[in-house]
């Protein structure tokens, strides 16, 4: 039985590493940070190896993914879930704007605070690009949910950033 | 913030293409996941946590081991010239035989203290059968050096990869040269030739001692870019005890301390100690030390720069050139630089042999000063290293690898002109 699993996650990890390494280094963009999300995101693939043969893979693997990313950026922040300010260098002025990079971390750090579908939703529309048919079509749903979901992240990523900022 | 903001954060953050050491990295973590849950008789579930509590640390503790390793291997390169400080020397050059044990710590900066192995070794010196160090990492033994210049003999062997590897084109005097260089005896020769500041009296394990100490670059002939050597000589026989050394590389990134104790002087070995001992089963590796010259250097620089993206190693020091060459490696290798020893070794010999040449250089004072730390292949024009070749004559290594014969002045105009 064991070897049996064992042999179902190694061919679902030769199937999925690309698109894992992808999707976690575009959520951390960092190498710390990828090392650790990569490690849970294995473990989980490990735990849920059952249902990565299936219709519903390719969704459960975008959630492994999100939820390493989670755990990962809070083993770096803390749990009570509060950017530190000095580990990007937010100890400005209220007048001084972030710059560039300073805005990717925190877009990145407060899309592991989304809900998992708008999470999904977005990481696939936007930083993978996909178009709304090829979303809906992997995470069984329709195009309008999709275009719900990335609508409300937007959403919600707008406020939470301009409170940041 | 307006979202037309944020979608153009999140059209910028998804553009961004994984780099080709991140893919590796992941490569190198998912294989080592899938090798974690092969391992037999554990408990799945404590494998794979201890997976995750201790793989932020792997990798520096890795690199950690095989620079210990590196380290045992390579020999301490001492310069002898200099004055003798009469009787004691005398009398350790008489002594045919002694044992010790060396302990080697390792502290690098970011890696926790306990993160790094133990390592240590019980070596055995005898004039008439040569070395033999049995080197154990975390109590574990990991390889037994042989070296016999009277028999030719000069072999590791590594019981747990069930491997040995013979080291070969050495003549017997140059195995016994290697073997001098690598006898406490040397090294205690080595210390009273340099200038040192007396330590005065003091007890270890109850045996009244008195002690002097070195310090500067020199004083383990460039294996560290900083180091401070005691030893501490027991009053009455006039034997050593204890030698101490504590050097650093890289600017203190990483700190080496050594301790040689259990000092047994002129104790009677066994010869069958000194004979090597190889299971059928093991495999071999055959390993040629060539001889250092103008040449090897640059290839081992060529081969780094190679590892690197045209980056050269900041600083000649052994220590500091190992440490950075188990840095591109493990960047190479990722996690899994453990089990790519063989290639590591291989590694470490050629691009070490650009160590050993400046060593050689700064021993002979030919005025060899190194840019590593400024220059790099895009510079092909810059002074990557040079020494006196004769009077008002100096020989550069570029940029580029390419080398010339320059006078004094045009020297001086090169160097004037060297990037920042």
């Amino acid at each position: 039985m064991t070897s049996t699993r064992a042999e179902v996650f190694e061919q679902v990890r030769a199937k999925y590493i690309g698109l894992l390494t992808s999707i976690l280094w575009k959520l951390t963009g960092d190498r710390e940070l990828f090392t650790e999300a990569m490690q849970y995101a294995l473990l989980g693939m490990w735990q849920h190896v059952g249902k990565l043969n299936g219709k519903k893979a390719h969704a459960y693997i975008y959630r492994i993914a999100l939820s390493a990313n989670s755990k990962a950026w809070r083993n770096r922040i803390g749990q009570n879930g509060e950017l530190s300010h000095n580990h990007i260098g937010f100890d400005k002025s209220p007048d001084e704007k972030p710059d560039r990079d300073e805005l990717d971390i925190l877009v990145r750090r407060e899309i592991c605070r989304l809900p998992a579908k708008q999470a999904k939703a977005i990481v696939m529309r936007y930083l993978e690009q996909q178009d709304y048919q090829t979303i809906a079509g992997k995470l069984s749903c329709t195009e309008a949910s999709v275009r719900s979901h990335v609508s409300k992240a937007l959403a919600t990523l707008k406020s939470r950033l301009a409170a940041l900022t | 913030m307006k979202s037309e903001r944020i979608e153009e954060i999140l059209k910028n953050i998804g553009n961004n293409d994984v780099p080709a050491d991140v893919h590796k990295i992941a490569e190198n973590i998912s294989k080592d996941f899938s090798k974690t849950l092969a391992q037999p008789k554990q408990p799945r579930h404590i494998v794979l946590g201890d997976y995750i509590m201790k793989s932020r640390f792997t990798k520096l503790a890795a690199a950690a081991a095989v620079i210990i390793i590196a380290a045992l291997i390579i020999n301490f390169q001492f310069s002898t010239s200099g004055v003798a400080w009469g009787a004691l020397v005398e009398k350790i050059e008489s002594v045919e035989s002694v044992v010790y044990r060396l302990t080697t710590n390792v502290k690098m900066q970011g890696m926790p203290q306990g993160q790094t192995p133990k390592n240590e070794a019980i070596a055995y010196y005898s004039s008439e059968y040569g070395t033999r160090a049995e080197n154990y990492i975390n109590d574990q033994l990991s390889f037994i050096m042989y070296l016999n210049p009277k028999e030719n003999i000069y072999v590791s062997v590594m019981p747990e990869q069930k491997k040995f590897m013979r080291f070969t084109d050495k003549s017997p005097d140059e195995l016994k040269q290697i073997a001098e260089k690598d006898d406490p005896r040397v090294m205690v020769r080595h210390m009273m030739s340099t200038e040192y500041k007396p330590l005065g009296r003091d007890k270890i394990n109850r045996i009244d001692v008195e002690g002097i100490e070195c310090t500067g670059p020199g004083v383990m002939g460039g294996m560290f870019e900083d180091a401070t050597a005691r030893l501490w000589v027991e009053i009455g026989t006039d034997f050593p005890v204890r030698i101490e050394i504590e050097g650093i590389v890289s600017g203190g990134q990483m700190e080496m301390s050594m301790v040689m104790d259990d000092f047994q002087w002129n104790v009677e070995l066994d010869p069958a100690l000194f004979v090597p001992d190889i299971p059928a089963d093991y495999t071999s590796q055959e390993l040629s030390l060539a001889e250092t010259n103008e040449g090897t250097a640059i290839n081992g620089l060529r081969l780094f720069a190679e590892l690197t993206d045209g980056r050269y190693p900041s600083n000649l020091a052994l220590l500091t050139l190992m440490k950075e060459i188990t840095e591109a490696l493990t960047k190479k290798y990722g996690i899994k630089i453990a089990v790519k020893q063989d290639e590591y070794t291989s590694a470490l010999v050629d691009i070490l042999q650009a160590g050993t040449f400046y060593v050689q250089l700064a021993a002979a004072e030919k005025e060899a000063v190194y840019y590593g730390d400024s220059v790099t292949a895009e510079n092909p024009e810059a002074v990557l290293l040079r020494w006196k070749v004769s009077d008002g004559v100096y020989r550069i290594i570029f940029g580029d690898l390419t080398t010339s014969d320059v006078t004094a002045e045009e020297l001086a105009e090169l160097e004037a002109l060297q990037p920042k």
